[in-house]
């Protein structure tokens, strides 16, 4: 997971239904006010951590600020039912029911990586968030 | 999964699942995941119900498919499908496909070690370009870069 890290998105795009269940995992640690997984802190806020406590304060009020989409408790009944159709639709063409966790394991890797591209550099509805 | 394991090591149900799977495994430049998540970005923006919007896509899926179905299949009846009218753009994705399944039927591939072995040396080199990223401000090289620089897309940039 730690090498994995950079395919992952930040905690605010936990919300997507296939990636909410390792968000709200209480085994995998992240960061509240960057979104980095691991619960590694980004420089600027390292950087920051022997400030004063009404900056840190402030900080975190914007951290905190930013990760405002809900987790909606149906999305892990959407987890478990999307691999279910998965699962049904791949073993009746044929395919082993070991393969088939690897094979969309393998897959869903790629939205995430092309998520976490987008959100870090893709259209600018992100950037505008911030103004 | 080919380079890692080879096609000898999947029945041939599997492997025709997998050339059947190929229309959203081929590549991922048009993945639709991103587009609706700055979809649901802009409605949150805006005060929208993401609801109605999921709805919307939803909907789109289902029209769009049967359009795009009547749509080729009406043109191909109308001018013939090898007539000419019609280039690799829309022959040409479903004669990539079953022809790679057909060599994997027709000539099984075992383990690709030197394809492995790429594989590692590029996750290792992203690994460390990500531990540097995220411990040093300074550091310009994003791990992101090096994934997508081999990338079609890049190219023609």
């Amino acid at each position: 997971m730690v090498m994995l890290g950079f395919l992952l998105v930040p905690q605010r795009l936990a919300a997507v239904w296939w990636i909410c269940r390792l968000a709200r995992s209480k085994s995998i640690s992240i960061s509240k006010r960057t979104g980095i997984w691991c619960g590694c802190k980004s420089d600027p806020f390292r950087a920051l951590d022997g400030q004063k406590p009404s900056e840190k304060r402030c900080l975190n009020g914007l951290a905190e600020k930013r990760f405002d989409t809900p987790i909606g408790p149906s999305c892990h009944v959407w987890v478990v039912a999307g691999f279910l159709i998965l699962l049904l639709i791949s073993t009746r063409l044929g395919m082993p029911v070991m393969v088939v966790p690897i094979f969309f394991g393998l897959y869903f890797l790629m939205p995430i990586f092309i998520s976490r591209v987008q959100a870090e550099l893709g259209l600018c509805v992100h950037g505008l968030s911030g103004l | 999964m080919m380079t890692w394991m080879g096609s000898k090591a999947f029945n041939k149900e599997t492997l025709v699942t997998f050339a059947l799977y190929g229309f959203f495994n081929r590549v991922y430049r048009s993945h639709p995941m991103p587009h609706l998540l700055e979809g649901l970005k802009m409605s949150g923006m805006i005060s929208s119900s993401a609801q109605w919007l999921l709805s919307a896509v939803l909907l789109s899926v289902v029209t769009s498919r049967v359009v795009v179905f009547w749509v080729y299949l009406d043109l191909y009846y109308r001018f013939g499908a090898s007539s000419g009218y019609f280039g690799p753009w829309t022959l040409g994705f479903g004669r990539e496909t079953f022809t790679r399944l057909q060599n994997w039927l027709h000539f099984p591939t075992e383990t690709n070690q030197t394809g492995l072995l790429f594989m590692g040396i590029g996750l290792l080199t992203d690994s460390t370009l990500t531990f540097l990223r995220m411990r040093f401000l300074w550091f310009p090289l994003h791990p992101l870069g090096y994934a997508m620089a081999g990338d079609w897309g890049m190219s023609n940039l």
